[in-house]
């Protein structure tokens, strides 16, 4: 019922996820669903005081992890651009990006930019790519 | 063996659930053989153990491909560090990817901005690239692991969605690939648990902990997870409690263990208030009153996550809470002589750890300078990042 409520753009569901475009737009762009940089004081400010904390040595401390995948601010870990094609592929024919325009234009308005470029760059002309589902 | 625990002994086999009438294992090799998908095998190098209704699961003992998890990898990294850690200790081959994508389905579930050919798209991209390698892919979330075993049962029992699936792989030039056995992370360590015990080299005897199972490891397809007849009298999962077991701690039983962390599916980001008021007032109070224990140990992202960042606000409106909690596999690392930060980077998580960790012999204070040593490195130009020889 709630996808397809988030298909046919129902404003309840648009009210429903209107604190949940952060989210949307990381996995969506990304590939990972959550990244270090959200752990800030105006992101997930009621994951405790120690938000602050981390927030603050960020930087120093994702360094300070010896798994060299985990080097990463945006994105959990590092993954692939190649990867990332792939998966704005995905977005694109299975009709995700759509539901994502019906359901909050902003956000497909950045995501539709930054999958057109990278597609560009890896010889995909987006506009081609239509929905196959 | 006395009459009454044959009689129970016989109970128990009597009252076992049944296994599915179709074995997901037999359905996935007609798909191959009429030549709609891959199966990768298990390596040769595996052990075999048994699921819920006895049927015998193989778990690959080398040749890994990590599939890291978002939560773990972005918000309590010290999770998947552990992991790769002891399989560096232990001698394990693994590749820790770069090819990988989140499975997505927390995003799927929580806000339904997606749908199950995208969902089985991203899962089957996942396991191409792992069988590209020839590496077996390891899923180290348990939302993840049970997301998949949900795609898998869509893919077998939808011909119309395969048919969706393969157009869409087919533009992205990859085949659909689905492996032999959907492995859990904490399925590895379970089977690894001795391995781990001979290395280790703290004493957990004073340590009691309790376990809390994910429920998207136990519950979702319950038919994968592992049970054994001398863990909880097979009634349970034996995931976690047989690792503990293993490693010398005091394992306490409480009342709410089936319940959730309170995690859900989507309830952490859309009624979060509800989710921290079941993780601290069904779980952490239920276990501080009844076991009183050191630490509660979880295998996965949302419940470690759940059970430790929601008792501060517990906390602050008077609740017995305040109980540390960590993964199976940093209790693992720790019990094999990681270092608290370095490796286990216990300072991302919420709940006070050094308590449990002066229990354990070890001096948080002293850890953290020598953190803060390799911090100052980094600080200072020296290095650009920590490598495994650093820890």
């Amino acid at each position: 019922m709630r996808e397809v409520a988030v298909r046919n753009g129902l404003q309840s569901a648009k009210n429903a996820l209107k604190s949940y475009s952060r989210v949307i737009y990381k996995v969506m762009s990304t590939g990972t669903q959550v990244s270090p940089d959200m752990l800030q004081p105006d992101f997930f400010p009621d994951w405790g005081p120690d938000v602050v904390r981390t927030s603050e040595n960020l930087e120093v401390w994702r360094r300070a992890i010896p798994t060299e995948t985990l080097h990463t601010l945006e994105l959990a870990w590092d993954v692939a651009e190649k990867t990332r094609v792939e998966l704005f592929l995905i977005w694109k024919l299975t009709g995700n990006l759509d539901m994502i325009e019906a359901i909050d234009e902003s956000s497909f308005l950045i995501l539709e930019e930054i999958m057109e470029e990278m597609l560009d760059e890896h010889g995909f002309d987006f506009d081609e790519q239509q929905t196959i589902i | 063996m006395s009459v009454i625990s044959t009689l129970v002994g016989e109970a128990r086999e009597r009252h076992r659930p049944k296994p599915p009438e179709r074995y997901y294992k037999d359905a996935l090799f007609e798909l191959e053989a009429k030549g709609e998908l891959i199966v990768q095998r298990v390596p040769d190098n595996y052990a075999e153990v048994e699921t819920r209704s006895g049927r015998i699961k193989k778990i690959p003992l080398d040749r890994y491909w990590h599939h890291k998890s978002c939560g773990q990898c972005g918000h309590i990294p010290g999770y998947p560090t552990s992991v790769l850690w002891l399989m560096n200790q232990l001698g394990v081959d693994y590749i820790d990817p770069r090819n990988q994508t989140s499975c997505t389905g927390w995003n799927y579930y929580a806000s339904a901005t997606s749908n199950p050919v995208a969902q089985a798209a991203v899962a089957v991209r996942n396991f191409a690239a792992a069988y590209e390698t020839g590496y077996f892919p390891l899923i180290h979330c348990g939302t993840s692991y049970g997301h998949y075993k949900e795609v898998r049962e869509q893919i077998i029992e939808h011909a119309d969605l395969r048919e969706k699936l393969k157009r869409v792989m087919d533009r992205l030039g990859k085949p659909i690939v689905m492996p032999e056995e959907i492995v859990h992370y904490s399925e590895w360590l379970h089977v690894a648990r001795h391995e781990v015990a001979k290395r280790q080299v703290r004493d957990f005897s004073e340590i009691t902990i309790t376990v809390h199972p994910a429920c998207h490891y136990h519950k979702i397809v319950p038919d994968d997870a592992i049970y054994d007849r001398d863990i909880l009298g097979g009634e349970r999962t034996a995931v976690v409690t047989g690792l503990a077991s293993a490693l010398g701690a005091q394992v306490g039983d409480y009342s709410t263990w089936h319940d959730c962390c309170g995690f859900g599916f989507r309830h952490i980001l859309v009624s979060r208030d509800f989710t921290r008021s079941f993780s601290t007032i069904r779980k952490i109070e239920r276990m501080k009153e009844e076991v009183d224990p050191d630490l509660v140990l979880a295998h996965d992202t949302g419940c470690v996550t759940t059970l430790d960042k929601s008792q501060f606000a517990a906390k602050a409106h008077g609740h017995n809470v305040d109980i540390a909690v960590m993964a199976d596999a940093q209790f693992a690392a720790l019990a094999m002589g990681a270092h608290p930060y370095l490796i286990a980077q216990l300072h991302w998580h919420a709940v006070d750890q050094r308590p449990t960790l002066r229990k354990m012999g070890i001096d948080p204070e002293k850890a953290w300078a020598e953190f803060e040593d390799q911090a100052d490195r980094i600080r200072g130009g020296e290095i650009q990042h920590l490598t495994w020889e650093d820890c």
